[in-house]
Protein backbone atom coordinates (compact mmCIF):
# COMPACT_ATOMS: atom_id res chain seq x y z
CA UNK A 1 0.00 0.00 0.00
CA UNK A 2 1.28 3.57 -0.74
CA UNK A 3 0.95 6.79 1.46
CA UNK A 4 -1.81 8.71 0.57
CA UNK A 5 -1.99 11.69 3.19
CA UNK A 6 1.47 12.05 5.20
CA UNK A 7 2.07 14.94 8.04
CA UNK A 8 6.35 15.16 9.27
CA UNK A 9 6.83 17.52 11.93
CA UNK A 10 3.94 19.82 11.17
CA UNK A 11 3.77 22.55 13.13
CA UNK A 12 1.09 25.63 11.52
CA UNK A 13 -1.21 28.21 13.44
CA UNK A 14 -3.09 31.01 12.68
CA UNK A 15 -0.91 34.49 12.55
CA UNK A 16 1.76 33.81 15.30
CA UNK A 17 0.12 31.37 16.99
CA UNK A 18 1.43 27.52 17.18
CA UNK A 19 -1.90 25.11 17.49
CA UNK A 20 -0.27 22.33 15.39
CA UNK A 21 3.26 21.56 17.18
CA UNK A 22 5.54 18.54 15.76
CA UNK A 23 2.50 16.46 14.14
CA UNK A 24 3.24 13.47 12.20
CA UNK A 25 0.78 10.90 10.60
CA UNK A 26 0.77 8.84 8.27
CA UNK A 27 -2.67 7.16 6.46
CA UNK A 28 -2.81 4.45 3.19
CA UNK A 29 -4.89 4.86 0.41
CA UNK A 30 -8.57 3.61 1.81
CA UNK A 31 -7.81 3.82 5.75
CA UNK A 32 -9.91 5.65 7.70
CA UNK A 33 -8.90 7.05 11.14
CA UNK A 34 -10.98 8.48 14.18
CA UNK A 35 -8.82 11.58 15.11
CA UNK A 36 -9.35 12.19 18.52
CA UNK A 37 -8.71 14.81 21.43
CA UNK A 38 -9.81 16.93 23.91
CA UNK A 39 -10.75 20.25 23.03
CA UNK A 40 -8.25 23.19 21.71
CA UNK A 41 -6.01 19.63 20.95
CA UNK A 42 -5.82 21.11 17.44
CA UNK A 43 -8.26 18.68 15.57
CA UNK A 44 -9.95 20.70 13.18
CA UNK A 45 -6.48 23.19 12.93
CA UNK A 46 -4.56 19.69 11.48
CA UNK A 47 -7.80 18.92 9.09
CA UNK A 48 -7.79 22.89 7.90
CA UNK A 49 -3.78 22.41 7.70
CA UNK A 50 -4.34 19.84 4.85
CA UNK A 51 -6.65 22.05 3.33
CA UNK A 52 -3.96 24.83 3.57
CA UNK A 53 -6.01 26.72 5.16
CA UNK A 54 -4.12 28.17 8.32
CA UNK A 55 -0.21 29.24 8.49
CA UNK A 56 2.44 26.42 8.05
CA UNK A 57 5.20 27.26 10.07
CA UNK A 58 7.36 24.08 9.25
CA UNK A 59 7.08 20.43 8.55
CA UNK A 60 5.76 18.92 5.22
CA UNK A 61 2.57 18.14 4.30
CA UNK A 62 2.68 15.33 1.65
CA UNK A 63 -0.14 13.67 -0.59
CA UNK A 64 0.38 11.02 -2.70
CA UNK A 65 3.92 11.55 -2.54
CA UNK A 66 4.01 15.59 -3.28
CA UNK A 67 4.93 18.25 -0.78
CA UNK A 68 1.62 20.38 -0.98
CA UNK A 69 3.13 23.85 0.91
CA UNK A 70 2.59 25.56 -2.38
CA UNK A 71 -0.37 24.74 -3.32
CA UNK A 72 -3.53 26.45 -2.36
CA UNK A 73 -6.74 25.42 -0.89
CA UNK A 74 -8.61 24.91 -3.82
CA UNK A 75 -5.68 22.94 -5.86
CA UNK A 76 -5.39 20.38 -3.23
CA UNK A 77 -9.31 20.17 -3.13
CA UNK A 78 -9.54 19.68 -7.14
CA UNK A 79 -6.38 17.25 -6.49
CA UNK A 80 -8.66 15.38 -4.01
CA UNK A 81 -8.96 16.37 -0.66
CA UNK A 82 -12.55 17.19 0.18
CA UNK A 83 -13.26 18.74 3.30
CA UNK A 84 -16.58 18.74 5.41
CA UNK A 85 -15.75 21.93 7.69
CA UNK A 86 -16.79 22.42 11.37
CA UNK A 87 -20.30 24.09 11.47
CA UNK A 88 -20.84 22.70 7.72
CA UNK A 89 -20.04 25.99 6.18
CA UNK A 90 -23.11 26.64 4.39
CA UNK A 91 -23.32 29.35 1.71
CA UNK A 92 -26.52 31.19 2.69
CA UNK A 93 -26.85 32.80 -1.06
CA UNK A 94 -26.57 29.23 -2.66
CA UNK A 95 -29.56 26.72 -3.34
CA UNK A 96 -28.44 23.24 -2.09
CA UNK A 97 -28.76 22.31 -5.71
CA UNK A 98 -25.91 24.90 -6.37
CA UNK A 99 -23.95 24.07 -3.17
CA UNK A 100 -23.46 20.62 -5.08
CA UNK A 101 -23.25 21.55 -9.06
CA UNK A 102 -20.56 24.48 -8.51
CA UNK A 103 -18.10 21.86 -7.04
CA UNK A 104 -18.77 18.56 -8.52
CA UNK A 105 -16.58 16.58 -10.43
CA UNK A 106 -16.54 14.29 -12.94
CA UNK A 107 -16.79 10.58 -11.13
CA UNK A 108 -19.05 7.85 -9.54
CA UNK A 109 -20.55 10.24 -7.39
CA UNK A 110 -23.03 12.29 -9.10
CA UNK A 111 -25.07 15.21 -8.58
CA UNK A 112 -27.81 12.73 -8.61
CA UNK A 113 -26.83 9.74 -7.12
CA UNK A 114 -25.85 12.20 -3.99
CA UNK A 115 -29.85 12.73 -3.63
CA UNK A 116 -29.76 9.19 -3.71
CA UNK A 117 -28.23 9.13 -0.86
CA UNK A 118 -29.74 11.83 0.92
CA UNK A 119 -33.49 12.04 -0.56
CA UNK A 120 -34.62 14.73 1.95
CA UNK A 121 -32.20 17.26 -0.08
CA UNK A 122 -33.72 16.13 -3.35
CA UNK A 123 -36.78 17.28 -1.72
CA UNK A 124 -35.32 20.55 -0.97
CA UNK A 125 -33.42 21.59 -4.18
CA UNK A 126 -34.05 25.23 -4.70
CA UNK A 127 -33.69 26.28 -0.67
CA UNK A 128 -31.10 28.33 0.76
CA UNK A 129 -28.41 26.86 2.12
CA UNK A 130 -28.79 27.92 5.32
CA UNK A 131 -32.35 27.39 5.46
CA UNK A 132 -32.08 23.72 6.24
CA UNK A 133 -32.28 21.73 9.52
CA UNK A 134 -28.92 21.04 11.10
CA UNK A 135 -29.29 17.53 9.68
CA UNK A 136 -29.79 18.63 6.35
CA UNK A 137 -27.09 21.16 6.35
CA UNK A 138 -24.87 18.30 7.44
CA UNK A 139 -26.09 15.47 5.24
CA UNK A 140 -25.56 18.96 2.21
CA UNK A 141 -21.90 20.08 3.90
CA UNK A 142 -21.44 15.47 3.17
CA UNK A 143 -22.97 15.32 0.11
CA UNK A 144 -20.89 18.51 -1.32
CA UNK A 145 -17.53 16.53 -0.50
CA UNK A 146 -18.82 13.46 -1.77
CA UNK A 147 -20.07 14.63 -5.23
CA UNK A 148 -16.00 16.17 -5.66
CA UNK A 149 -15.03 12.23 -5.75
CA UNK A 150 -12.15 12.60 -3.49
CA UNK A 151 -9.41 10.38 -2.84
CA UNK A 152 -9.00 11.86 0.95
CA UNK A 153 -12.37 12.70 2.99
CA UNK A 154 -12.10 15.13 5.94
CA UNK A 155 -14.66 14.94 8.52
CA UNK A 156 -14.74 17.46 11.07
CA UNK A 157 -17.18 16.98 13.75
CA UNK A 158 -20.10 16.02 11.43
CA UNK A 159 -22.39 14.64 14.14
CA UNK A 160 -22.70 18.30 16.26
CA UNK A 161 -25.81 19.44 17.59
CA UNK A 162 -27.97 16.24 15.81
CA UNK A 163 -30.47 14.43 17.17
CA UNK A 164 -30.11 10.67 17.82
CA UNK A 165 -31.82 9.58 14.87
CA UNK A 166 -29.93 11.50 12.35
CA UNK A 167 -26.80 10.65 14.50
CA UNK A 168 -27.51 6.81 13.40
CA UNK A 169 -28.11 7.55 10.34
CA UNK A 170 -25.28 9.75 9.05
CA UNK A 171 -23.26 6.72 11.35
CA UNK A 172 -24.98 4.20 8.75
CA UNK A 173 -23.76 6.08 5.96
CA UNK A 174 -20.08 6.82 6.81
CA UNK A 175 -19.75 3.12 7.80
CA UNK A 176 -20.68 2.33 3.99
CA UNK A 177 -18.78 5.07 2.99
CA UNK A 178 -15.32 3.77 4.89
CA UNK A 179 -16.53 -0.37 3.93
CA UNK A 180 -16.04 0.03 0.42
CA UNK A 181 -12.43 1.00 0.95
CA UNK A 182 -11.78 3.51 -2.13
CA UNK A 183 -11.57 6.59 -0.08
CA UNK A 184 -9.02 7.60 2.60
CA UNK A 185 -11.12 9.25 5.54
CA UNK A 186 -10.26 11.45 8.90
CA UNK A 187 -13.40 11.74 11.01
CA UNK A 188 -12.92 14.03 13.47
CA UNK A 189 -15.41 13.28 16.14
CA UNK A 190 -16.32 14.64 20.14
CA UNK A 191 -18.17 11.04 20.82
CA UNK A 192 -14.59 9.27 20.48
CA UNK A 193 -17.06 5.98 21.42
CA UNK A 194 -18.88 6.28 17.57
CA UNK A 195 -15.91 7.96 15.82
CA UNK A 196 -13.93 4.36 16.97
CA UNK A 197 -17.06 2.37 15.88
CA UNK A 198 -16.97 3.22 12.24
CA UNK A 199 -13.01 3.50 11.75
CA UNK A 200 -10.22 0.88 11.48
CA UNK A 201 -7.46 3.55 13.50
CA UNK A 202 -7.35 6.19 15.71
CA UNK A 203 -4.89 8.88 16.50
CA UNK A 204 -4.97 11.35 19.43
CA UNK A 205 -3.77 14.98 19.63
CA UNK A 206 -2.62 16.57 22.55
CA UNK A 207 -1.68 20.22 22.26
CA UNK A 208 -0.69 19.86 19.05
CA UNK A 209 0.89 16.64 18.57
CA UNK A 210 -0.48 13.08 17.69
CA UNK A 211 0.47 11.28 21.44
CA UNK A 212 -1.11 7.70 20.41
CA UNK A 213 -2.57 6.05 17.73
CA UNK A 214 -3.64 2.67 17.98
CA UNK A 215 -6.56 0.07 15.95
CA UNK A 216 -9.71 1.56 16.94
CA UNK A 217 -10.90 -1.80 18.22
CA UNK A 218 -8.18 -1.93 20.85
CA UNK A 219 -8.87 1.19 22.02
CA UNK A 220 -12.55 1.05 22.14
CA UNK A 221 -11.68 -2.54 23.98
CA UNK A 222 -9.68 -0.16 26.44
CA UNK A 223 -11.49 1.87 28.48
CA UNK A 224 -9.02 3.23 30.81
CA UNK A 225 -6.60 4.51 27.93
CA UNK A 226 -9.62 6.18 26.12
CA UNK A 227 -10.27 7.67 29.36
CA UNK A 228 -6.93 8.73 29.99
CA UNK A 229 -6.61 10.27 26.65
CA UNK A 230 -9.64 12.15 25.67
CA UNK A 231 -12.40 12.31 28.97
CA UNK A 232 -13.09 15.72 29.58
CA UNK A 233 -10.76 16.61 32.91
CA UNK B 1 -46.13 70.80 -14.99
CA UNK B 2 -46.68 67.44 -15.10
CA UNK B 3 -44.86 67.08 -18.40
CA UNK B 4 -42.36 68.51 -17.05
CA UNK B 5 -42.06 66.64 -14.03
CA UNK B 6 -41.69 63.45 -16.24
CA UNK B 7 -38.81 65.47 -17.62
CA UNK B 8 -37.28 65.76 -14.78
CA UNK B 9 -38.11 62.51 -13.36
CA UNK B 10 -36.60 61.06 -16.88
CA UNK B 11 -33.19 63.11 -16.43
CA UNK B 12 -32.63 61.67 -12.70
CA UNK B 13 -33.50 58.29 -13.74
CA UNK B 14 -30.79 58.56 -16.89
CA UNK B 15 -28.53 60.25 -14.45
CA UNK B 16 -29.19 57.65 -11.83
CA UNK B 17 -28.59 54.59 -14.41
CA UNK B 18 -25.14 56.37 -15.60
CA UNK B 19 -24.22 56.43 -11.54
CA UNK B 20 -25.23 52.92 -11.03
CA UNK B 21 -23.30 51.70 -13.91
CA UNK B 22 -19.83 53.53 -12.53
CA UNK B 23 -20.94 52.30 -9.14
CA UNK B 24 -21.67 48.77 -9.45
CA UNK B 25 -17.74 47.98 -9.64
CA UNK B 26 -17.16 49.79 -6.66
CA UNK B 27 -19.85 47.63 -4.44
CA UNK B 28 -18.28 44.57 -6.15
CA UNK B 29 -14.90 45.52 -4.95
CA UNK B 30 -16.18 46.56 -1.30
CA UNK B 31 -18.36 43.41 -1.08
CA UNK B 32 -16.51 40.55 -2.15
CA UNK B 33 -12.58 41.76 -1.46
CA UNK B 34 -13.78 44.40 1.50
CA UNK B 35 -11.55 46.38 -0.59
CA UNK B 36 -12.12 50.38 0.07
CA UNK B 37 -10.90 51.43 -3.96
CA UNK B 38 -11.60 55.22 -3.91
CA UNK B 39 -9.58 55.04 -7.09
CA UNK B 40 -12.49 54.02 -8.75
CA UNK B 41 -13.60 56.93 -10.41
CA UNK B 42 -10.20 56.99 -12.25
CA UNK B 43 -11.22 53.98 -14.38
CA UNK B 44 -14.22 55.62 -15.22
CA UNK B 45 -12.26 58.58 -16.34
CA UNK B 46 -10.32 56.19 -18.36
CA UNK B 47 -13.31 54.88 -20.32
CA UNK B 48 -13.78 58.11 -21.17
CA UNK B 49 -10.80 59.78 -22.26
CA UNK B 50 -10.15 56.02 -24.27
CA UNK B 51 -13.23 56.98 -25.68
CA UNK B 52 -12.53 60.38 -26.47
CA UNK B 53 -9.18 59.32 -28.29
CA UNK B 54 -10.45 56.65 -30.34
CA UNK B 55 -13.05 58.92 -31.74
CA UNK B 56 -10.76 62.27 -32.50
CA UNK B 57 -7.54 60.63 -33.10
CA UNK B 58 -8.28 57.29 -35.31
CA UNK B 59 -12.31 58.27 -36.26
CA UNK B 60 -13.80 54.86 -34.51
CA UNK B 61 -17.74 55.64 -34.34
CA UNK B 62 -18.97 56.75 -30.68
CA UNK B 63 -21.03 52.99 -30.04
CA UNK B 64 -17.85 51.27 -31.69
CA UNK B 65 -15.99 53.15 -29.12
CA UNK B 66 -17.73 51.52 -25.81
CA UNK B 67 -17.17 47.93 -25.97
CA UNK B 68 -13.07 48.95 -26.26
CA UNK B 69 -13.36 51.41 -23.39
CA UNK B 70 -15.06 48.60 -21.45
CA UNK B 71 -12.14 46.38 -22.51
CA UNK B 72 -9.45 48.32 -21.97
CA UNK B 73 -10.52 49.59 -18.16
CA UNK B 74 -10.88 45.97 -17.46
CA UNK B 75 -7.44 44.73 -18.89
CA UNK B 76 -5.74 47.75 -16.97
CA UNK B 77 -8.49 47.02 -14.09
CA UNK B 78 -7.18 43.18 -14.09
CA UNK B 79 -3.12 44.52 -14.62
CA UNK B 80 -3.75 46.64 -11.49
CA UNK B 81 -5.26 44.00 -9.24
CA UNK B 82 -2.67 41.48 -9.63
CA UNK B 83 0.54 43.54 -9.28
CA UNK B 84 -0.95 46.30 -6.72
CA UNK B 85 -5.13 45.65 -5.71
CA UNK B 86 -4.49 42.05 -4.31
CA UNK B 87 -1.16 42.96 -2.07
CA UNK B 88 -3.81 45.11 0.30
CA UNK B 89 -6.41 42.65 0.77
CA UNK B 90 -5.69 42.36 4.10
CA UNK B 91 -4.25 45.57 5.32
CA UNK B 92 -6.54 47.75 6.97
CA UNK B 93 -8.93 50.01 5.25
CA UNK B 94 -7.02 53.12 6.50
CA UNK B 95 -4.27 51.72 4.38
CA UNK B 96 -6.76 51.12 1.70
CA UNK B 97 -7.85 54.48 1.12
CA UNK B 98 -4.68 55.95 1.39
CA UNK B 99 -3.04 53.56 -1.14
CA UNK B 100 -5.89 54.06 -3.66
CA UNK B 101 -6.08 58.28 -3.07
CA UNK B 102 -2.54 58.04 -3.57
CA UNK B 103 -3.62 56.31 -6.81
CA UNK B 104 -6.12 58.97 -7.35
CA UNK B 105 -3.88 61.45 -7.65
CA UNK B 106 -1.65 59.96 -9.90
CA UNK B 107 -4.48 59.22 -12.20
CA UNK B 108 -5.27 63.22 -12.21
CA UNK B 109 -1.39 63.87 -12.47
CA UNK B 110 -1.31 61.84 -15.40
CA UNK B 111 -4.47 62.89 -17.36
CA UNK B 112 -3.47 66.12 -17.16
CA UNK B 113 0.29 65.32 -18.60
CA UNK B 114 -1.79 63.30 -21.63
CA UNK B 115 -4.48 65.15 -22.21
CA UNK B 116 -4.46 69.15 -20.63
CA UNK B 117 -6.97 70.49 -17.91
CA UNK B 118 -9.88 70.93 -20.07
CA UNK B 119 -13.16 69.38 -20.76
CA UNK B 120 -13.10 67.24 -23.60
CA UNK B 121 -15.65 66.87 -26.59
CA UNK B 122 -17.78 64.39 -26.88
CA UNK B 123 -19.59 64.59 -31.09
CA UNK B 124 -22.79 62.01 -30.44
CA UNK B 125 -23.48 60.26 -34.12
CA UNK B 126 -26.70 62.49 -35.33
CA UNK B 127 -28.97 59.05 -34.41
CA UNK B 128 -28.61 59.69 -30.56
CA UNK B 129 -29.15 63.22 -30.71
CA UNK B 130 -32.21 65.35 -30.18
CA UNK B 131 -35.31 64.55 -28.82
CA UNK B 132 -38.32 61.45 -29.76
CA UNK B 133 -41.69 61.86 -28.16
CA UNK B 134 -42.71 58.90 -26.34
CA UNK B 135 -46.19 59.30 -25.25
CA UNK B 136 -46.59 63.08 -25.98
CA UNK B 137 -43.37 63.83 -23.95
CA UNK B 138 -40.22 65.07 -25.49
CA UNK B 139 -37.81 62.64 -24.49
CA UNK B 140 -33.89 63.16 -24.68
CA UNK B 141 -32.46 60.54 -27.34
CA UNK B 142 -29.30 59.93 -25.39
CA UNK B 143 -30.89 59.52 -22.45
CA UNK B 144 -33.00 56.87 -23.31
CA UNK B 145 -30.24 55.02 -24.79
CA UNK B 146 -28.48 55.71 -21.32
CA UNK B 147 -31.20 54.29 -19.91
CA UNK B 148 -31.43 51.10 -22.16
CA UNK B 149 -27.95 50.27 -22.16
CA UNK B 150 -28.18 50.23 -18.13
CA UNK B 151 -31.10 47.99 -18.05
CA UNK B 152 -29.89 45.77 -20.47
CA UNK B 153 -26.73 45.33 -18.60
CA UNK B 154 -28.62 45.24 -15.26
CA UNK B 155 -30.34 42.19 -16.34
CA UNK B 156 -27.00 40.54 -17.92
CA UNK B 157 -25.54 41.04 -14.43
CA UNK B 158 -28.14 39.85 -12.92
CA UNK B 159 -28.36 36.26 -15.43
CA UNK B 160 -24.58 36.07 -14.71
CA UNK B 161 -25.03 36.27 -10.85
CA UNK B 162 -28.32 34.15 -9.84
CA UNK B 163 -28.19 31.59 -13.02
CA UNK B 164 -24.65 30.93 -14.10
CA UNK B 165 -21.86 28.65 -12.28
CA UNK B 166 -19.89 31.53 -12.53
CA UNK B 167 -22.38 33.65 -10.85
CA UNK B 168 -22.75 30.89 -7.99
CA UNK B 169 -18.99 30.52 -7.60
CA UNK B 170 -19.33 34.32 -6.68
CA UNK B 171 -21.81 34.05 -4.56
CA UNK B 172 -19.72 31.63 -2.63
CA UNK B 173 -16.98 33.08 -2.20
CA UNK B 174 -18.89 36.62 -0.65
CA UNK B 175 -20.91 34.23 1.72
CA UNK B 176 -17.51 32.32 3.08
CA UNK B 177 -13.87 32.83 1.00
CA UNK B 178 -12.01 30.04 2.89
CA UNK B 179 -14.76 27.72 3.06
CA UNK B 180 -15.10 28.59 -0.95
CA UNK B 181 -11.65 27.69 -1.02
CA UNK B 182 -11.47 24.56 0.57
CA UNK B 183 -14.12 23.10 -1.71
CA UNK B 184 -11.94 23.85 -4.39
CA UNK B 185 -13.20 27.42 -6.22
CA UNK B 186 -10.56 29.62 -6.84
CA UNK B 187 -11.32 32.60 -5.03
CA UNK B 188 -8.13 34.37 -6.20
CA UNK B 189 -9.37 34.39 -10.51
CA UNK B 190 -12.79 35.11 -8.79
CA UNK B 191 -11.45 38.24 -7.48
CA UNK B 192 -9.61 39.45 -10.42
CA UNK B 193 -12.70 38.52 -12.76
CA UNK B 194 -14.70 40.50 -11.10
CA UNK B 195 -12.53 43.46 -10.59
CA UNK B 196 -11.96 43.73 -14.14
CA UNK B 197 -15.39 43.35 -15.03
CA UNK B 198 -16.31 46.06 -12.10
CA UNK B 199 -13.52 48.44 -13.62
CA UNK B 200 -14.95 47.74 -17.03
CA UNK B 201 -18.57 48.58 -16.24
CA UNK B 202 -16.94 51.51 -14.79
CA UNK B 203 -15.12 52.32 -17.97
CA UNK B 204 -18.11 51.77 -19.88
CA UNK B 205 -20.10 54.46 -17.83
CA UNK B 206 -16.90 57.09 -18.14
CA UNK B 207 -17.42 56.52 -21.89
CA UNK B 208 -21.57 56.81 -21.92
CA UNK B 209 -21.23 59.63 -19.48
CA UNK B 210 -18.79 61.97 -21.12
CA UNK B 211 -21.74 63.76 -22.30
CA UNK B 212 -23.84 64.08 -19.24
CA UNK B 213 -20.73 64.34 -16.57
CA UNK B 214 -17.94 66.10 -18.56
CA UNK B 215 -14.65 64.76 -19.06
CA UNK B 216 -11.96 66.25 -17.90
CA UNK B 217 -8.79 65.44 -14.93
CA UNK B 218 -10.69 65.94 -12.36
CA UNK B 219 -13.43 63.42 -12.88
CA UNK B 220 -12.54 60.98 -9.90
CA UNK B 221 -12.62 63.35 -7.27
CA UNK B 222 -15.32 65.51 -8.89
CA UNK B 223 -17.76 62.10 -8.71
CA UNK B 224 -16.22 60.16 -5.45
CA UNK B 225 -18.77 61.28 -3.30
CA UNK B 226 -21.35 60.07 -5.69
CA UNK B 227 -19.49 56.86 -6.11
CA UNK B 228 -19.10 56.22 -2.75
CA UNK B 229 -23.05 57.72 -1.74
CA UNK B 230 -24.55 55.35 -4.08
CA UNK B 231 -22.75 52.40 -2.54
CA UNK B 232 -22.67 53.28 1.23
CA UNK B 233 -26.64 54.04 0.83
CA UNK B 234 -26.82 51.05 -1.33
CA UNK B 235 -25.42 48.87 0.51
CA UNK B 236 -22.06 46.42 -0.61
CA UNK B 237 -22.08 43.63 -2.75
CA UNK B 238 -25.22 43.32 -4.54
CA UNK B 239 -26.89 44.43 -7.60
CA UNK B 240 -30.00 45.67 -6.26
CA UNK B 241 -28.99 47.77 -3.08
CA UNK B 242 -26.66 49.87 -5.46
CA UNK B 243 -29.23 50.49 -8.21
CA UNK B 244 -32.17 51.23 -5.77
CA UNK B 245 -29.79 53.60 -4.48
CA UNK B 246 -28.35 55.30 -7.30
CA UNK B 247 -31.71 55.80 -9.00
CA UNK B 248 -33.08 57.67 -5.80
CA UNK B 249 -29.44 59.59 -5.77
CA UNK B 250 -29.68 60.67 -9.45
CA UNK B 251 -33.66 61.09 -8.90
CA UNK B 252 -33.35 63.62 -6.35
CA UNK B 253 -30.14 65.20 -7.23
CA UNK B 254 -31.83 66.59 -11.00
CA UNK B 255 -34.87 67.24 -8.96
CA UNK B 256 -33.45 69.27 -6.35
CA UNK B 257 -30.93 71.08 -8.90
CA UNK B 258 -34.17 71.90 -11.15
CA UNK B 259 -36.96 72.94 -8.34
CA UNK B 260 -34.82 74.47 -5.46
CA UNK B 261 -31.20 75.53 -7.32
CA UNK B 262 -30.35 77.96 -4.02
CA UNK B 263 -30.36 74.57 -1.88
CA UNK B 264 -29.83 71.86 -4.92
CA UNK B 265 -26.55 70.86 -3.94
CA UNK B 266 -27.12 69.80 -0.60
CA UNK B 267 -29.97 67.81 -0.81
CA UNK B 268 -28.51 64.36 -1.70
CA UNK B 269 -26.20 64.77 1.39
CA UNK B 270 -28.95 65.26 3.46
CA UNK B 271 -30.86 62.61 1.90
CA UNK B 272 -27.73 60.29 2.58
CA UNK B 273 -27.90 61.45 6.17
CA UNK B 274 -31.62 60.73 6.49
CA UNK B 275 -31.09 56.86 4.71
CA UNK B 276 -28.42 56.26 6.57
CA UNK B 277 -29.87 56.95 9.72
CA UNK B 278 -33.10 54.61 8.44
CA UNK B 279 -30.86 51.89 7.30
CA UNK B 280 -27.52 52.08 8.84
CA UNK B 281 -26.21 48.63 6.59
CA UNK B 282 -27.47 50.07 3.18
CA UNK B 283 -30.88 49.42 1.87
CA UNK B 284 -30.32 45.95 0.61
CA UNK B 285 -26.91 45.98 2.83
CA UNK B 286 -25.33 41.90 2.64
CA UNK B 287 -22.71 43.79 6.11
CA UNK B 288 -23.20 45.86 8.84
Amino acid sequence: MTERLGLERVSAGYGESVILDGAELALQAGESLALLGRNGAGKSTLLRTVMGLTRLHGGTVRYDGRDLARDPPWKRSRAGIAWVPQERGMFPSLTVDEHLTTVARAGPCTVDRAYDLFPSLAMRRSSPGNRLSGGEQQMLAIARALVMNPAVLLLDEPMEGLAPVIVQELKGLLATLIGQGGMTVVLVEQHARLALSITARAAVLERGRIVHQAPSAQLIADPSTLQRLVAVA
Amino acid sequence: MIANFIGVLFDGIAYGSLLFLISIGLSVTLGLMNFVNLAHGAFAMLGGYVCVMLMTRWGVPFLATLPIAFIATATVGAVLERTLYRRLYKASHLDQVLFSIGLTFMAIAAATYAWGPSQQPVRLPDLLRGQVEVFGLQLGTYRLFLVAVVVAITFALAWLMEKTRFGAQVRSAVDDADVANGVGINVNLIFSLMFALGTGLAGLGGALGIDVLGLDPTFPLKYMVYFLLVVAVGGAGTIRGPLVAALVLGIFDVAGKYYVPQVGAFIIYTLMVLLLIAFPAGLYGRRA
